[in-house]
């Protein structure tokens, strides 16, 4: 007999479907004309704030969310392999997969907000490290983020390939469990994850605010040249003023 | 002194047969060239992202700047060997710029054109327009960059 438990908090639902639209927007954004590419800077902070989300929800937020939960160890990997390995959540080669996937969004946010294309979007970092460190750096971060795209969409293609993989040859579909939640287990694993999660409601709300809150506040200080362009007039140093134009 | 001063003209002559001078000054020529038109991409950027500062003189100045820029005879300055060099700072084109000479062409004609039609649109001060073709112009400088810029200084 299998039993139905929750598997998936909604945070890290919200978290994964947000990550997969504004990643979406972003490629949009910035390969093709479809949409402006000011759209990039937007979708680059909605990822900075997913993500920092996610790194908090990661230390403070239900079982599975949980890295030191599904830390990728050596044993659990060989368990893996021989097909022994048993468990709720991440299995360990998809925590592999959820580290590299979150290392590299990280990286692409690092050199993203450092990030100049010398045409018309330009990272918030981009104008303070030409000011006051040096333009190369800007230009190297451009490259490594150009380049990194490339290493992020192999990784994403690895992650579909393995749904599609488990789907098809496994029979078991993984997608619907990150839209409601839901997974279907054996007893002895219910009772098991019953334990490791008895916990996971107290203080959820608490612990909720607090993720949010501080991704709010990395968000907006990584982003603070875009955050005080909406608040007050964007920096006109750029235009000269009517009246001097006459020249 | 002399020596030098001979060997200059001789130079200068040799040179102005094919190009716009030393391979320095042919580099020096088109990154201010391209700065000046980045400043002026700049200030169209400012005002349509902020409409209101947006000032349909200052971006008529500014797309003409763009526009004398591009119809000033850019092909000069990427004469043979232009693609190693250091002008202001050390060139990023690609040597591809040479050995794809079709593409580069489309390219470069490509940012002509899109830099004269910006300049009609701005002339008109239709926002939505102004916004359309700027996004196009942007697209020219990008598809070059893309094809024949190095990432990263060489």
């Amino acid at each position: 007999m299998v039993k139905t438990i929750q598997v998936w908090d909604v945070p890290i639902r919200l978290f994964h479907w947000g990550l997969v639209v504004a990643i979406t927007v972003s490629v949009i954004s910035i390969k093709t004309n479809l949409i402006d590419n000011q759209w990039h800077l937007y979708s680059g902070m909605a990822i900075t704030a997913l993500l920092s989300f996610r790194l908090c929800w990661g230390m403070i937020g239900s079982h599975t969310a949980q890295f030191r939960q599904f830390w990728p160890r050596l044993s659990a990997l060989r368990a893996m392999l021989k097909h022994e390995w048993q468990g709720v959540g991440h299995s360990p080669t998809a925590a592999l997969s959820v580290f590299a996937l979150l290392g590299v969004l990280v990286w692409m946010i690092a050199t993203g907000v450092c990030a100049d294309d010398d045409i018309s979007l330009q990272g918030p970092l981009a104008h303070w490290l030409v000011d006051w460190v040096d333009a190369s750096v800007s230009d190297q971060a451009s490259a490594w983020h150009a380049f990194t795209f490339n290493v992020m969409i192999g990784l994403v293609s690895l992650h579909l390939a393995a749904i599609a993989y488990y789907a098809w040859v496994k029979r078991n579909n993984l997608v619907p469990a990150m839209l409601h939640g839901k997974q279907q287990v054996t007893p002895a694993l219910t009772d098991q994850y019953a334990q490791q999660t008895a916990h996971d409601h107290n203080h959820f709300y608490w612990r909720l605010s607090i993720s949010v809150v501080i991704a709010a506040v990395i968000t907006l200080v990584l982003f603070n040249t875009q955050v005080q362009s909406w608040l007050y007039a964007p920096p006109t140093v750029l235009v000269v003023p009517a009246s001097t134009q006459a020249w | 002194m002399l020596l030098r001063a001979v060997l200059g003209i001789a130079f200068l002559g040799v040179a102005a047969v094919s190009s716009a001078g030393p391979i320095e000054d042919q580099i020096k020529f088109r990154q201010g060239a391209y700065t000046f038109i980045g400043w002026n991409t700049n200030k169209i950027k400012a005002q349509l992202d902020n409409p209101d500062s947006f000032s349909k003189e200052e971006v008529i100045a500014a797309a003409n700047a763009i526009a004398a820029a591009a119809n000033s005879g850019l092909g000069a300055l990427y004469g043979p060997g232009t693609d190693k060099g250091e002008g202001f700072r050390k060139t990023r084109l690609k040597s591809e710029f040479f050995e794809k000479p079709e593409e580069a062409k489309k390219v470069a004609l490509q940012f002509n054109l899109e830099a004269n039609e910006f300049a009609k649109v701005a002339a008109t001060g239709d926002v939505g327009q102004i916004k359309a073709k700027f996004g196009k112009l942007t697209q020219s400088c990008k598809s070059c960059h893309d094809s024949f810029r190095e990432k990263e200084a060489k």
